[in-house]
């Protein structure tokens, strides 16, 4: 098994985080309900934004470290 | 959901996949390329196309009737009555039938649409955190712009006696300074107290 490297790491973090974004928006385009939009708009959000933050902040980090 | 927005999401999750299991694909040149893809690009196209999906899809009556509150709002759309404007709007496709509320309670102004859904937002904020009035009223008194928007230059509408009927009837309709609604003009509306009561047309769809 490969060890994997921090900015690896990290980008598996950013990849989950963006994934359930992803999945919470494929669920709640599925439901016609007035809090299906409310869960894509707070926690879709939050989510994909959160592995979109993850992403850039490894980058930097990496881009320090070298 | 379009089948491009699937196609989208369903690729975006693929390449997900990919860097969640394998991320050690980041060390060349082309998993770095497929990591930002997959987590930066993507994804942000993704939540654009997907919350115009939304917005899109709240513009349903569907949508509207989902809430247990807006149910005899919905019946009374059925009302086998010309004089209630709602009824008679849905029943003679006067408004598109399955985007009829949004049609009527969206604001005809500039960004009418936004200031619209941040209303639905308050609507939902009520129904699920605070107490719904019993009575449930407009935020403001309906805007004549908001019938004006189809109506206006429709003959009907322009040469009707009861618009021509003073110098000032039509001027003050369209200045919004007479109500559409004003007693004895188009006054019945929803009417949900009365829903009971009120025959209702068979052909409606439910």
């Amino acid at each position: 098994m490969t060890t994997l490297l921090p900015i690896e790491r990290r980008i598996r973090v950013a990849a989950a985080l963006v994934l359930v974004g992803i999945v919470i928006e494929a669920v709640t385009l599925r439901i016609l309900h007035p809090l299906s939009f409310v869960l894509f708009a707070a926690l879709g959000a939050l989510a994909i934004g959160a592995g979109i933050l993850v992403y850039l902040l490894a980058l930097l980090r990496a881009s320090e470290a070298a | 959901m379009g089948i491009e927005l699937v196609g989208l999401l369903a690729i975006t999750a693929a390449l997900l996949l990919v860097l969640l299991l394998r991320p050690a694909t980041t060390r060349e040149r082309g998993g770095r390329v497929l990591a930002f893809l997959g987590i930066l690009a993507l994804p942000t196209l993704a939540f654009a196309v997907g919350f115009n999906a939304h917005v899109e899809r709240s513009k349903k009556r569907e949508f509207c009737l989902s809430c247990h509150i807006m149910e005899p709002y919905g019946k009374s759309l059925a009302i086998d009555d010309d004089e209630y404007v709602p009824a008679s709007h849905v029943q003679n496709n006067r408004v598109h039938r399955d985007e009829a509320c949004f049609t009527c309670h969206t604001t005809y102004a500039l960004y009418g649409d936004i200031k619209a859904k941040i209303g639905g937002l308050r609507h939902i904020a009520v129904n699920y955190l605070g107490a719904p009035p019993d009575t449930i009223r407009l935020y403001r008194p309906y805007n004549n712009r908001e019938c004006l928007h189809c109506h206006e230059g429709a003959r009907s509408f322009e040469s009707s006696d009861a618009h021509t009927e003073t110098d000032t009837t039509m001027t003050a309709i369209k200045a919004n300074r007479l109500s559409c609604m004003s007693s004895g003009c188009h006054d019945l509306v929803h009417d949900v107290r009365n829903i009971g009561q009120l025959p209702m047309w068979k052909g409606a769809r439910s």
